[in-house]
């Protein structure tokens, strides 16, 4: 997932290491995330973004892969199933 | 920047503290088995030399199981648990590609007599078998857990 993990760090000049140990992971983990190479769960997501004072959505783009759009919340659904 | 708990904080400092132990742990042993192995070839060619060798190296990997077995912190983040998972999971599956198409055509080729399958290939076959059993008792296991 697109992310802007490595903007935000940087800007609190942090190394991946302190971030690693203040949200509970490897520094690889977080070298993984920046790299777009591994999703972090929503458990570590959300520590993530309270350690880094901003929200997730800020910090992981909502964006499917591939598709360039955001997933279609249920009121655009239904209102469109309402619709046919 | 919100500050980080101290549990977080106190997690990654003692799962870094006792992978260090585990790791040191292997490592002796290891040195202890290499350590005999290299006296009975050269200095003392007695059992017990490499008895003792093997006792440390038992005694190596068991200090790492006590390690990994008492501790209540998590000894690996969830990206490690991930990438073992996804190892085991792929291992999982060749194994059982091998037990699918190995063990009826074992039974076939040695009951018509066409090929004569060595002992070594026929063995590893129902290891694997043995194997694929062994993984759906576990897997019936875990997934009660989570039902």
């Amino acid at each position: 997932m697109k992310n802007d993990l490595r903007q935000y760090r940087e800007a609190r000049d942090l190394s991946q290491a302190d971030l690693a140990a203040a949200v509970g992971v490897s520094r690889q983990t977080i070298n993984a995330i920046e790299r777009e190479r591994y999703d972090p769960s929503l458990e570590r997501a959300f520590k993530l973004a309270a350690y880094l004072d901003c929200r997730v959505e800020e910090l992981f783009d909502p964006r499917l892969n591939g598709t360039g759009q955001a997933p279609e919340s249920f009121e655009t659904t239904a209102r469109t199933s309402r619709r046919r | 920047m919100t500050e980080p708990t101290t549990a977080e904080r106190e997690t990654v400092a003692r799962r870094n503290q006792y992978r260090e132990w585990m790791g040191r742990s292997i490592g002796v042993g290891l040195a202890g088995l290499f350590a005999a192995i290299g006296a009975w070839l050269f200095v003392v060619r007695s059992d017990v030399v490499l008895l003792a060798g093997l006792a440390l190296y038992y005694l190596g990997f068991v200090g790492y199981l006590l390690v990994w077995g008492l501790t209540s912190v998590a000894l690996f983040d969830e990206r490690e648990r991930r990438i073992e998972n996804e190892a085991g999971g792929i291992v999982a599956t060749a194994t059982t590609i091998v037990v699918v198409f190995g063990v009826p055509g074992d039974v076939v080729l040695e009951t018509t007599g066409l090929v004569a399958v060595p002992d070594a290939v026929h063995g590893a076959i129902y290891g694997y078998f043995l194997l694929v059993v062994g993984y759906l008792v576990v897997y019936g296991y875990v997934s009660r857990r989570y039902s």
